[in-house]
């Protein structure tokens, strides 16, 4: 009965709550040991915003000049457009360090 | 005639982030990254876009959470030190601390990113 439990457990929103862990993996490297729940769902929220923003205006950019699938160009365009600077990615990847957050294992659903 | 190479030294620069990208493994899973960006449009997603928007998003969050903790420290050390006497307990392990990131502390970093934030108006 437990097992069924377990199962059919709503699991909907696994990516937000995937988004939730990579936030406090962040966090803990840098040092902070706890956040306020307000703090760490603001900051889920920004990271979610940021992916999409940042797909929807490269595949916008992608679509304007006639082809279907973005390139590397695009997310670059799409980045400057953003105020992000690339040129500061380089010393980001070598500078700090950081663990790697792992997708949680797949469960393969029995039916009963 | 079609040139051969990068044409600007930026080219260059991007070139080599990508293949520095390739050895990286940035904390956002791949999959997570290829879910969000599927939402969004793309049909078919090259891993190199996946790790350059993984590792955008996470220099954004990584820079804003930076800035948060520095003000988080600075509170800290302002409070203990107009509390006037601090106990010897606090003293012995500064760096051993573990600090606690709070919305007072997020509100200015964000405000120094240009983002402004308010509480709701139903937010009690």
């Amino acid at each position: 009965m437990d097992k069924i439990e377990s199962v059919s457990t709503p699991n909907v929103d696994v990516y937000r709550r995937l988004l939730v862990k990579v936030i406090g993996q962040l966090l803990l490297d840098k040092g902070a040991g706890q956040c306020s729940a307000q703090c760490l769902e603001t900051l889920t929220e920004m990271l979610q915003a940021f992916i999409v923003e940042l797909g929807n205006s490269s595949h916008n950019y992608c679509e304007l000049s006639g082809r279907t699938m973005a390139t590397v160009g695009d997310v670059s365009m799409a980045l400057i457009g953003m105020g992000q600077n690339i040129g500061s990615l380089e010393t980001y990847l070598r500078r700090d360090p950081h663990a790697p957050v792992q997708m949680p294992p797949q469960q393969t659903q029995q039916r009963t | 005639e079609v040139e051969e190479g990068p044409a600007s030294s930026e080219e260059a620069d991007l070139d080599e982030l990508l293949r520095q990208l390739e050895d990286y493994t940035p904390t956002i899973p791949d999959a997570l990254t290829v879910n969000m960006l599927k939402s969004a449009g793309f049909a078919k997603v090259d891993p190199q876009i996946v790790r350059l928007v993984s590792v955008s998003a996470q220099k954004f969050i990584s820079d804003i959470a930076n800035d948060a903790l520095q003000h988080c420290k600075t509170r800290t050390t302002n409070i203990q030190h107009s509390s006037g006497h601090s106990s010897s307990k606090d003293k012995k392990n500064p760096k051993d601390r573990k600090y606690t990131l709070a919305m007072e502390d997020l509100v200015p970093a964000l405000a120094d990113h240009g983002i402004t934030m308010r509480k709701p108006q139903y937010f009690v």
